[in-house]
């Protein structure tokens, strides 16, 4: 996440006014120099069309209590033409697939959206135009921790002609500025809510880990540690950095390079790191059964595994890996000899007997062909 | 021989004693040192182009092409890269899509080039997504052709593509 700058931080109440204005409008310009030299060196390209672009995609504000924080971005616009910008405030949050949802603003439990004025809201921009928003947020008394809105700001065409001759499908640009205010203190915590496996060749284990407190947790890294039964360490899987708003829970899926296919009991330990003097864990003991296999059906052999991979490809039993394979195992889906034995029949690896797994049995046999 | 050697150990404490001096001046200066942090971190920003297609004018749209006899026995029209996105982003970000009206729903289809193929409704849904970098990314577009389905000859469809951090 990124982070405000000096005019970014609040301010002491004895301060007039204009002496703030003053020290905002100084912290811009040095802002506005520093981004305009960041576009040019790494946007640094000949531009054949339309192209906006905002200054700040984040802000990572920091306030006290009852104080302002005053801050701002740019739009700018190295399209040939002029364009109509409009700024809308709204409140968003992240679903389990990690997409963004907007809401009305001030619906979302840590909306900051009724802290935020915005000025200007609509503008028209010049070609090679640039308008700076400023945003000021008032931070009640009894805030504390992080608290959350956006912007949405909208690219159209300022020539309305263009707009009545467009015809098909037109395509519109948007930007959404993330604003996270923290007011401090917040209270950083969080909980490991469940860990499970998702898959054994190779094992693949998903943490649930959540936000418990009411300050946003950043770079929260951890670790997936499998033990055998006598504490020795078979893998160690690092989970990479992310970010967590409060309240919110995330799933974060790692896969080792080994596989588990041999009965025994397992430890599966999920450790958490976001910045507390402790770290969180949460665990899980595998316990796989012995396999038990039996002919899928009548006719048919014991299942047999042709690499030695943990996963039984030969389903017919007749020491071949061909199409009877992927049709037996279509037919016997829900049979009690592939049910009971199904981690060694879950070809595509999701932890579950599904149809899934006939396709890439099928993708198996086809690659065997080549 | 005696006054000699008294000579040279006199003419050493002047040196023992500037050593000293040296030594307790750095040791003060150490002392008096101060050791500042400079914290330098860079704002993210992005930026997002539309690129001109083959039947893409980046400011007018997307003119959907006539439908060929094969559009018409598969009923869609199928135009891959019909419009290019460039993003540049210093931080991880996504392109979300979605559609502003009802009408076009179950319609059109979009997906990045290679990709797989999502309606394109009033709820978004992540088209792109990348770490920080340059990218240039081509989108298709699948429009039915059933009997009515949305008509965007009437009037233009707007897909909004929203960029944002990711």
């Amino acid at each position: 996440m990124g982070s405000d700058g000096e005019d970014g931080r609040p301010r002491t109440a004895g301060r007039t006014e204009t002496t703030r204005w003053v020290e905002v409008l100084r912290g811009r310009r040095m802002r506005r120099v520093a981004t305009v030299l960041a576009l040019f060196f790494v946007a640094g390209w000949a531009c054949p069309a339309n192209a906006v672009s905002v200054s700040v995609s984040e802000f990572d504000l920091i306030g006290k209590p009852g104080g302002e924080v005053m801050t701002s971005f740019s739009v700018f616009n190295d399209d040939p033409e002029a364009v109509d910008v409009q700024i809308v405030i709204v409140d968003w949050d992240l679903d389990g697939e990690g997409v963004t949802r907007f809401h009305e603003p001030g619906t979302v439990t840590r909306s900051c959206a009724t802290w935020l004025d915005v000025t200007p809201t609509s503008f028209e921009l010049a070609s090679e135009g640039e308008t700076e928003i400023g945003l000021c947020l008032r931070i009640p008394k009894t805030a504390r921790g992080t608290f959350w809105t956006g912007l949405l700001v909208r690219i159209a065409s300022s020539d309305p002609l263009r707009r009545e001759r467009g015809a098909g499908l037109q395509p519109v640009r948007q930007f959404l500025v993330r604003i996270l205010q923290s007011v401090m203190p917040g209270t950083p915590d969080g909980r490991v809510r469940d860990v499970r496996t998702v898959g054994f060749t190779p094992l693949g284990v998903t943490a649930r880990f959540e936000n418990t407190g009411d300050a946003v947790l950043t770079d929260v890294d951890g670790l997936v540690v499998i033990e055998d039964r006598f504490g020795g360490s078979l893998a160690e899987i690092p989970i990479p950095p992310f970010d967590l708003l409060p309240g919110y829970a995330v799933d974060r899926t790692v896969r080792a390079e080994i596989g588990i296919t041999r009965a025994g009991a397992y430890l599966i330990r999920a450790v958490f790191d976001y910045g507390a003097e402790f770290l969180v864990a949460g665990q899980v003991v595998l316990r796989l059964a012995e396999l038990d296999l039996t002919p899928v059906a009548e006719g048919c052999g014991v299942p047999n595994d042709l690499d030695g991979d943990g996963l039984y490809e030969d389903v017919d039993g007749d020491g071949r890996l061909d199409r009877d394979d992927v049709e037996w195992l279509s037919d016997a889906f829900d049979a009690p000899p592939m049910v009971d034995n199904a981690r060694v029949f879950d070809f595509d690896n999701d932890g579950a007997l599904t149809a899934g797994d006939v396709d890439a049995l099928e993708a198996l046999v086809l690659r065997g062909a080549e | 021989m005696t006054s000699h050697r008294e000579t040279r150990r006199k003419s050493i404490w002047p040196w023992i004693g500037l050593l000293l001096l040296v030594v307790a001046a750095s040791t003060y200066a150490v002392q008096r040192s101060v050791t500042i942090h400079v914290r330098w971190k860079v704002l993210p920003y992005q930026t997002l182009r539309f690129v001109d297609g083959a039947r893409a004018d980046a400011a007018n749209g997307y003119a959907i092409p006539e439908p060929s006899p094969l559009d018409l026995d598969r009923g869609y029209i199928e135009d891959e890269n019909a419009i290019r996105l460039h993003v540049v982003s210093n931080t991880a970000w996504k392109i979300q899509v979605w559609v502003e009206s009802d009408d076009a729903s179950q319609d059109v289809l979009i997906r990045k080039h290679g990709g797989t193929y999502v309606v394109l409704g009033t709820s978004p849904t992540v088209l792109a997504s990348g770490s920080h970098g340059t990218y240039d990314l081509g989108v298709d577009y699948r429009v039915s052709l059933d009997d009515g389905a949305f008509e965007p000859s009437d009037r233009p469809l707007d897909i909004v593509y929203t960029i944002m951090s990711d």
